[in-house]
């Protein structure tokens, strides 16, 4: 019994610093921000040789939103001659094959992939997209953006920096005012990239690539292996796989693009619960061959193992709030004992909780949104959420390492309905 | 006991989802980020949209009167104050349009846009706020424009301001002592010219097959020719006088380009890029801090659009030249 109440004391204890680190490193992000010299995107620079690009958009049953995307892009002011649209039909049940046979027929630069044999699923059809790419440049867009018409142009010439093999753009919900899940996942992406993008870039740490309104090198990617279709956060695996073989992922915080955020919480359950998913299994293919990588500082390695190890958070944080139950009901809690005891916790909890929140606000603060801010403390509710199905990803995650088993790819629900376009 | 303190957490626990519930029910700030989607990157957007601006109301400028109202982004009167080749001078507070060749005296001020339909020289220390010239437009010493300047070709004086933007369909030539933001053109020199062009050639594309690590201590050596990309990820980086590489760089300290060193690529630095005299970068040149262009340096080719963008400031000496574009969120400097 004693043995079993030193481990929760120990458990509890390891809670509160890697709260304590997450919160720090909050902190830091957020400063650097608001008070540091900001690092510049080379979006500036105008070329007249430009690369040769690929998009790709990969779609499941996305007649809702198939022709908003492609026409978005026929729009694009990207050279024709250097630009080629690959809207991936992926055992498709719907109109999406009619929808993109229309477009391919009335514009040559779009060349349609229909899949119905082999793996469902993006990192799979990615895979046999990029077989057909003729571009030295992929550029990857979900079903549900709308790319603005320099936004090709923007993300490619981030691929001028030799070093950079990936470049990603800053995602903004279409949907804002739908309803409050909306409205809550407007504040978290306006944390993610104006604060937590942005400053990891500056720092030269480890921004990542999001898997969409983002590209890579193609070369890169095909001598490499390709995508791993076993792996459902394919964006994280290639980002870390980048970085450990010394390239760089440059992020973009001006290449905007509106995307459909979902707008029912089941959706979101969903999306978050493959997300967690897909990020584990990444943590256990690289947190050993990123403390290894002979291109990383340290600086860099602390910052992929923290992102590595981020949809571990909330499963470490509800055992610990379980575990602090235990001790509690156990008349245990006595860990540290002293006045300085209470100051820390006070501290923690008036500062330490309010970090995120804190990060957060300054993107606000930065994209010039006076009043949404007011809606922060709703955050607290997605929270607890996102705790359960972050948690149920990480057991699902678990249970793949040991099984071997393949992960079945689940489209996020889209809401958007358009009406038919004219080509 | 119990209901009160329950009462009293409720009450407290509103105070801080009050104003965000106000939020979610007057809805004054639920729309989504504004991004223009039709927005796309022209150097010379501000000469285009203000000769759109006139041309939506007169179809031929050489038709516009003396005094005439016309209805722009509000209500403008035009003033044609010369129609004659006479210096002209003074202060104007309208827009000011000049359908024939015009020199202008120094020390005017102008304090709305000036149109010239002909050639224009600009007297020393005259304030413009914008101009748009067709034809050839040339600065005395001192003109201080405050937002832009388009003309055919452009050629300053010395300690000119060229204000937001100033680009020339033909060619920019830069005065001593001239200060900048934006340039656009197909060649940007500064001096009396007469640099060798840096002739278009049509090698084969360069792609060279990897990126070669640099340690801390190496350079790229003397007269060396490198068919790789080079990145340097700790301290300075040196190419070394006469040595050719013919990928791009990448450097994480200061970058230095020296004496006669070629760069077929581009070369892309986290702090300052010091461009030594003669060397020539054929690609862009991108830095997260100050870009210095040695005597006789140049950027880019002939008959090409390269640039040179730079977060922290620019510095150009004399004979230094430019094919394309030149940017900073900083100040640029004739020296």
């Amino acid at each position: 019994m004693v043995g079993i109440i030193w481990i929760l004391k120990l458990y509890f204890i390891f809670t509160v610093v890697v709260m304590v680190i997450y919160g720090v490193r909050h902190y830091i992000f957020t400063y650097n921000r608001l008070y540091y010299p900001q690092r510049k995107y080379c979006q500036d620079i105008l070329d007249s040789d430009v690369f040769s690009v690929s998009v790709v958009i990969p779609m499941h049953n996305e007649e809702a939103v198939a022709e908003g995307v492609l026409q978005a892009l026929l729009r694009s002011n990207y050279p024709e001659d250097k630009l080629e649209i690959i809207p991936i039909n992926d055992f498709s049940e719907d109109k999406t094959q009619e929808i993109l046979d229309k477009y391919a027929a009335a514009d040559k630069r779009v060349h349609p992939l229909h899949r119905f044999e082999g793996d469902r699923g993006k990192p799979a059809a990615l895979n046999e997209a990029m077989k057909l790419a003729k571009g030295e440049i992929i550029i990857v867009f979900d079903a549900d953006y709308i790319p603005a018409r320099d936004l090709v142009k923007k993300l490619s010439i981030g691929f001028l920096d030799p070093q950079v093999g990936a470049v990603m753009g800053r995602v903004v919900p279409v949907n804002t005012g739908k309803n409050l899940l909306t409205r809550l996942l407007d504040l978290e992406r306006s944390g993610g990239y104006q604060v937590d993008q942005q400053a990891r870039y500056n720092m030269d740490l480890l921004p990542q690539y999001g898997g969409t309104v983002g590209g890579f090198r193609k070369d890169l990617l095909m001598d490499t292996g390709s995508f791993n279709i076993r792996v459902l956060a394919e964006d994280t695996e290639l980002t870390y796989r980048l970085f450990c073989r010394g390239w760089k992922v440059s992020y973009a915080n001006s290449a905007e693009c509106y995307e459909e955020a979902p707008e029912s919480w089941v959706v979101r359950a969903r999306q978050i619960q493959r997300w967690s998913r897909g990020h584990n299994q990444c943590m256990w293919r690289y947190f050993v061959p990123v403390l290894k990588s002979t291109y990383l500082t340290f600086w860099e390695k602390l910052d992929g193992l923290l992102l590595l190890c981020i949809y571990m958070m909330p499963v470490i944080l509800l055992l610990g709030i379980i575990d602090s139950l235990l001790l509690f009901f156990m008349d245990e809690m006595h860990i540290i004992a002293g006045w300085i005891f209470l100051i820390f916790l006070g501290a923690y909890n008036t500062f330490g909780n309010f970090a995120p929140f804190f990060e957060i606000g300054t993107a606000c603060f930065l994209d010039g949104a006076r009043q949404r801010v007011f809606l922060l403390p709703y955050i607290a509710f997605n929270f607890y959420f996102y705790m359960w199905f972050i948690t149920k990803g990480f057991f699902q995650a678990i249970l793949d390492l040991i099984t071997r088993r393949k992960a079945t790819w689940q489209k996020t629900a889209r809401f958007r309905q358009e009406k038919g376009g004219t080509v | 006991m119990l209901i009160i303190c329950l009462a009293l957490f409720i009450v407290m626990l509103s105070f801080a989802f009050l104003p965000g519930w106000i939020e979610i029910k007057r809805k004054k700030d639920d729309k989504s980020m504004h991004i223009n989607n039709n927005y796309v990157r022209d150097p010379e957007y501000f000469a285009k949209s203000f000769k759109k601006l006139l041309l939506k109301r007169v179809k031929d400028l050489n038709a516009i009167e003396d005094g005439q109202e016309l209805e722009l982004s509000q209500g403008e009167i035009i003033n044609c104050p010369s129609q004659s080749i006479e210096p002209v001078s003074g202060s104007y507070k309208h827009i000011t349009l000049f359908k024939r060749p015009v020199n202008i005296m120094p020390h005017s001020q102008f304090f709305k846009e000036v149109v010239c339909l002909k050639q224009a020289q600009i007297g020393q220390g005259t304030l413009l706020r914008a101009g748009l010239c067709n034809e050839d437009c040339s600065l005395a010493d001192q003109v201080h424009v405050v937002r832009w300047l388009d003309a055919k070709k452009i050629v300053t004086g010395e300690n000119c301001n060229l204000g937001v933007s100033t680009t020339a369909k033909e060619m920019l030539l830069l005065g001593r002592g001239c200060r900048f933001t934006r340039l656009y053109a197909p060649v940007i020199e500064v001096g009396t010219g007469g640099t060798e062009e840096v002739q278009a050639k049509s090698l084969p594309f360069l792609k060279p097959a990897y990126n070669a690590f640099l340690e801390d201590s190496e350079a790229i050596e003397k007269g060396k020719l490198y068919e790789v990309n080079i990145v340097k990820r700790h301290g300075d980086l040196v190419v070394e006088a006469g040595a050719v590489v013919t990928g791009s760089i990448k450097g994480y300290g200061k970058i230095t380009i020296a004496n006669q060193a070629t760069v077929l690529g581009n070369v892309f630095g986290e702090k300052d890029i010091i461009i030594e005299a003669g060397a020539k970068i054929w690609g862009d040149v991108f830095a997260n801090g100050i870009v210095e262009m040695g005597p006789g340096s140049s950027i880019g080719q002939s008959g090409k659009c390269k640039s040179l963008v730079t977060r922290d400031g620019i510095k150009l000496h004399q004979n230094s030249r430019i094919y394309g574009y030149v940017s900073t969120d900083g100040e640029g400097v004739v020296l």
